[in-house]
């Protein structure tokens, strides 16, 4: 390959940097995948009996009344729209707040643990910035930053605290969530073929313990080190590249994806919609000028 | 008159009350070290959480206040980058798992013991969740629901260590949740059982191994 060829798809993929644009498709990914999430969470369960959080002193179980989660579902429409397009942000994002607040504690009381608090911490430290920050711009991004960094080294932290660094050294129980995910998925769909898929993984992770307790340590180093996301926007950008391999190489072996953390994450850390934009928008422009 | 007109409009007690706080602070800090001198880590209680919080919002006040220092100012600028980063952590640990705080604990032990539900009739056939319930129902959330109603009822569990009572009781509350979203209902005098799936890693041959128990059933 040429020296020209190279600078040629340098200046095709150097994408010329729109905040306005950026902070708009933030916005978008993230309210849709919040409202995804949030009317799963109010639809699929109606029998609260944990009384915890929220659920403690508020009556949740009046939430599972139809009538109520169908307010609460036009309520999280309506305050969407008005997110999406920017109007009177400190309202909105503060109901916002309230309503993620409501429903995830109402699938708390459920008995299920979707992890769904940077949901609803990321609402309130854009409030945060709204209400008492000049440069909002800015702090609206940067606070959101500082709690997924914090989601992240919490969960490194919780590793070290509950098993110690024998965490890595437990990866042969690993294959039993492997195995068990496997199973999950077989009794959830009916198809055999989700047992055979995972032997090989769980065959060939069997055979090399070393190699699962290296990946391990890899990704204990990552969650626990998320605080130099924190550094700057370049060192944010690679570290959401990280936690996409990290997450990438969890679906790979147990069939998981934590969409409460992982795509709330990727989306203010990566801005994937962004990308895509502005290199429909290169590629356009080319075309057009190729045509022209 | 509201409290901070009051103090904006006297600086002599503005000062004072600064002061006060200071010295409050000062004095707090001291009373800590001496008990952590003492007895340790246990000096911890909910009064030093809401303190760190007094002191980050003192110290951010203190940088707030105009100055030409280039150094202070740097030094207000990392505070606002770091603020919610240190006050979520600490109050994730300390509260744990409450929404919206949560002490992110998703695989944090792997212990050698793995638990599956799943549900079938008297003929043994296996009601298969996506074809029998709600969509909604997934396996998986299954097993948060057994955990979180041993949690609340004391009861422990793993490694197939349940006590019958509480296997059943757990056993219910699942199988329960189970029926109110079933789509085809059974056949009258069938009975449908909730099997609970124990995997676990056989340390003599090496082997994962698995067993099965019923936890409940249903007429």
């Amino acid at each position: 390959m040429r020296l020209s060829h190279i600078r040629h798809f340098k200046s095709f993929i150097r994408l010329k940097p729109d905040e306005t644009l950026a902070w708009r498709c933030i916005k978008v990914s993230y309210v849709c995948i919040w409202l995804y999430m949030g009317l799963f969470s109010l639809f699929a369960f109606s029998n609260p009996f944990v009384q915890e959080g929220l659920c403690r002193w508020l009556p949740c179980q009046y939430i599972s009344l139809y009538p109520i989660k169908l307010v609460i579902a036009f309520s999280c429409l309506f305050f969407a729209v008005l997110y999406i397009f920017e109007v009177s942000m400190k309202t909105t994002c503060t109901l916002l707040f309230v309503l993620s607040l409501i429903i995830f504690s109402y699938e708390e009381a459920n008995g299920q643990h979707f992890r769904s608090a940077l949901f609803t911490i990321l609402f309130f430290v854009q409030a945060v910035a709204y209400i008492f920050m000049q440069d909002k711009n800015k702090y609206r991004l940067q606070f959101s930053f500082q709690v997924i960094a914090a989601v992240y080294t919490l969960s490194g932290i919780s590793k070290l605290i509950t098993s110690g660094l024998g965490w890595i050294s437990d990866a042969p129980y690993l294959l039993l969530q492997i195995k068990k995910e496997a199973f999950a998925r077989y009794y959830t769909t009916g198809r055999i073929d989700w047992l055979s898929d995972k032997t090989y993984m769980t065959d060939f992770f069997a055979k090399n313990p070393e190699v699962l307790s290296v990946l391990l340590a890899v990704v204990l180093l990552i969650e626990t080190c998320a605080f130099l996301i924190l550094v700057n926007q370049k060192v944010a950008k690679v570290y959401g590249l990280l936690l996409l391999l990290v997450n990438i190489g969890i679906f790979i072996c147990l069939n998981i994806i934590i969409p409460a953390i992982a795509v709330p994450a990727l989306i203010f850390l990566l801005n994937p919609v962004y990308y895509f934009i502005l290199l429909f928008r290169r590629m356009k422009n080319k075309t057009n000028k190729i045509t022209g | 008159m509201p409290f901070n007109k009051f103090l904006y409009k006297s600086p002599i007690i503005r000062k004072l009350f600064l002061y006060a706080v200071v010295v409050v602070c000062i004095a707090y800090f001291c009373w800590e070290l001496y008990w952590f001198i003492n007895v340790g880590l246990s000096f911890v209680k909910w009064h030093t959480y809401v303190m760190v919080l007094v002191y980050l919002c003192l110290f951010r006040y203190l940088l707030g206040k105009k100055t030409s220092s280039p150094f202070l100012s740097k030094i207000d600028s990392k505070f606002k980058n770091v603020i919610f980063f240190v006050v979520y952590i600490l109050l994730s640990l300390k509260i744990g798992e409450i929404h919206p705080f949560s002490r992110v604990p998703m695989y944090d032990s792997l212990p050698n013991w793995s638990y599956v539900f799943y549900a079938k009739d008297n003929h043994q056939n296996i009601l298969f969740t996506q074809k029998n319930f709600s969509s909604s129902i997934k396996t998986g959330l299954l097993a948060h629901r057994f955990y979180s109603y041993c949690d609340i009822h004391h009861i422990s569990y793993g490694s197939g260590k349940e006590d019958p009572f509480g296997l059943k009781l757990a056993g219910r509350n699942v199988l329960d949740f189970m029926l109110q979203e079933i789509i085809v209902p059974p056949p009258p005098n069938d009975t449908i059982f909730l099997v609970r799936k124990n995997i676990y890693f056989n340390e003599k041959n090496s082997l994962v191994e698995k067993d099965e128990v019923i936890a409940y059933q249903a007429f």
